[in-house]
């Protein structure tokens, strides 16, 4: 048994009270005596070293009132080691057992390895919490950007159309009221001065419509700016990945409102006609709300876009969710300009686009964000001019 | 004429001498290989330790047989080309702590020894 306690791996040294070592094992050997000889001492008193390396930790053990029992239990005490080249701070766990009125166990062990494993670990886990919450940080930034993007969005819109009834139509009325009735007016104030008045109204015309025209220009940039906004801010999500975020819960028709008033401006603008057609109970997805909403910003966006440069007489959108019994199926269908097969080999294969302002990062990124909520995306097309129709899968 | 603990001459002694005339000597003979394996271990070194002969030779010092001494004070020093120095020290011989003169020495030849002295 001896020989057992001669060699395990951690410090064991037995002292009456007064300090005076009766036993000890080779690890306090090891450990202690160079600190012992470093002082001065002859290695025979543990209690001299501890006064000189952990006076609080000895005014403790001998000072307890507990006459027999545990003193200290596993404690940790920063030593100031001799490390004969020089000092360094170790750790030590103390545990001091008072065994009678006259014997004192000391368990003890160098743990300053495990010290400073814990406290790289600590810092590993704070910065990784860093991170979390620069994403999350950055993911909610994003998300009110483009929330307040939208409200600025749909306030130029409004401004459009007021400065739009503001229009030249009465003023236009009146020159022709003058016009028809300039004789009786040529009479009243005289030919030059009747003249005057329909020139002025004239000038009126002409200045009102030019100020009109800057106006709407001024409005066209502005929706324009707010557009590549709305992209770039789409872009940026993107990127804030590679976290995981806890899955909560998530109600897919609140998912496509949000990224449909998004769009407000872009549907707005180009004329386009927007419909939902979704029952009012639906079953709710688990997963990342703001990853499912780049899905189908994304996706929408693309129908939006389907329009550019195509005259139409009618331009739709519609949105349709169908719960089943074991998935929920969502689908976004244009009768804008389609694509043909060439196209729809490629849709998929990241960084290719059609667009002559997009980066292609969207089809791809959105497949593998619904893969990750245990569904799928597909997009087809009946061909150029035919429209095309995004439908995303979720397997309850 | 056998030599005393701190002779001067004592490293050479050991290196020209066989093993078992370790065994003449009044103090603890541990001559080990440059990676501290023992090779020969002295009577007196086994009275002291408790530790027979056949339990020793073939083992680390440092670190199976006295690991007690595997610190800076004890084994770094063997990390020199060449050593010649004594200091008190502390051995536990089976947990009984026991105040010990150490002498640690190392050569050109291949070998070091570390001797045991009772105070």
């Amino acid at each position: 048994m001896l020989s057992i306690i001669y060699q395990i791996p951690m410090g064991l040294i037995e002292t009456d009270r007064e300090g005076n070592i009766q036993q000890m094992n080779a690890r306090s050997v090891q450990l202690l005596m160079p600190q012992f000889f470093s002082h001065g001492l002859t290695g025979t008193n543990f209690h001299q070293l501890l006064q000189l390396l952990a006076p609080d930790l000895l005014e403790k053990i001998t000072h307890t009132a507990i006459a027999s029992g545990i003193v200290i239990n596993q404690q940790r005490q920063e030593l100031l080691f001799d490390e004969g080249e020089g000092t360094s701070i170790r750790h030590f766990i103390f545990t001091v057992n008072r065994l009678d009125a006259n014997s004192l166990m000391y368990i003890f062990d160098d743990i300053t390895e495990l010290y400073f494993k814990e406290k790289q670990l600590s810092q590993s886990l704070q910065d990784k919490a860093v991170e979390q919450s620069k994403f999350e940080i950055a993911s909610g930034v994003l998300h009110d950007i483009g929330n307040a993007v939208v409200g600025f969005g749909a306030y130029i819109t409004k401004i459009k159309r007021i400065t739009g009834q503001h229009e030249t139509g009465t003023l236009e009325k009146l020159k022709d009221f003058f016009e028809k009735n300039q004789p009786a007016l040529a009479g009243s104030l005289g030919e030059k001065k009747a003249s005057a008045v329909l020139d002025l109204l004239n000038g009126l015309i002409i200045s009102q419509y030019d100020y009109q025209k800057e106006i709407n220009q001024a409005i066209t940039d502005q929706l324009k700016i707010i557009s590549h906004v709305q992209e770039i801010l789409t872009i940026q999500r993107q990127y804030v990945v590679g976290q995981q975020t806890e899955r909560l819960p998530v109600n897919i028709r609140s998912v496509i409102n949000d990224s449909v008033a998004m769009l407000f401006g872009s549907i707005d603008k180009n004329q386009i006609g927007f419909q939902l057609d979704a029952p009012a109970v639906l079953p709710k997805i688990k997963g990342d709300r703001t990853r499912l909403m780049q899905v189908f910003l994304n996706l929408l966006k693309n129908a939006v876009d389907a329009f550019k440069g195509v005259e139409q007489p009618s331009k739709e959108i519609l949105v349709t969710i169908v719960p089943e019994e074991t998935t929920l199926t969502v689908r976004v269908q244009d009768n804008g300009s389609g694509f043909d097969e060439a196209t729809a080999a490629n849709l998929f294969t990241r960084g290719y686009t059609t667009k002559t302002e997009g980066t292609g990062l969207g089809l791809d990124n959105c497949r593998k964000i619904i893969e990750a909520h245990n569904g799928n995306l597909t997009v087809t097309s009946g061909g150029t001019g035919q429209g095309a129709v995004s439908t995303v899968i979720f397997y309850l | 004429m056998n030599p005393v603990f701190n002779d001067p001459e004592l490293l050479p002694w050991l290196e020209s001498n066989q093993e078992e005339a370790y065994d003449s000597l009044p103090f603890g003979v541990v001559k080990m290989n440059l990676e501290g394996t023992i090779t020969a271990y002295s009577a007196a070194q086994s009275d002291f330790a408790g530790i027979s002969k056949e339990n020793a030779i073939g083992k680390n010092f440092f670190t199976q047989v006295a690991p007690c001494t595997n610190n800076f004070m004890v084994a770094e020093k063997y990390k020199k080309d060449s050593l010649d120095e004594s200091f008190p020290y502390m051995f536990t011989y089976v947990t009984k702590p026991t105040p010990v003169e150490l002498r640690l020495l190392k050569g050109d030849k291949g070998f070091q020894y570390l001797l045991t002295k009772k105070v």
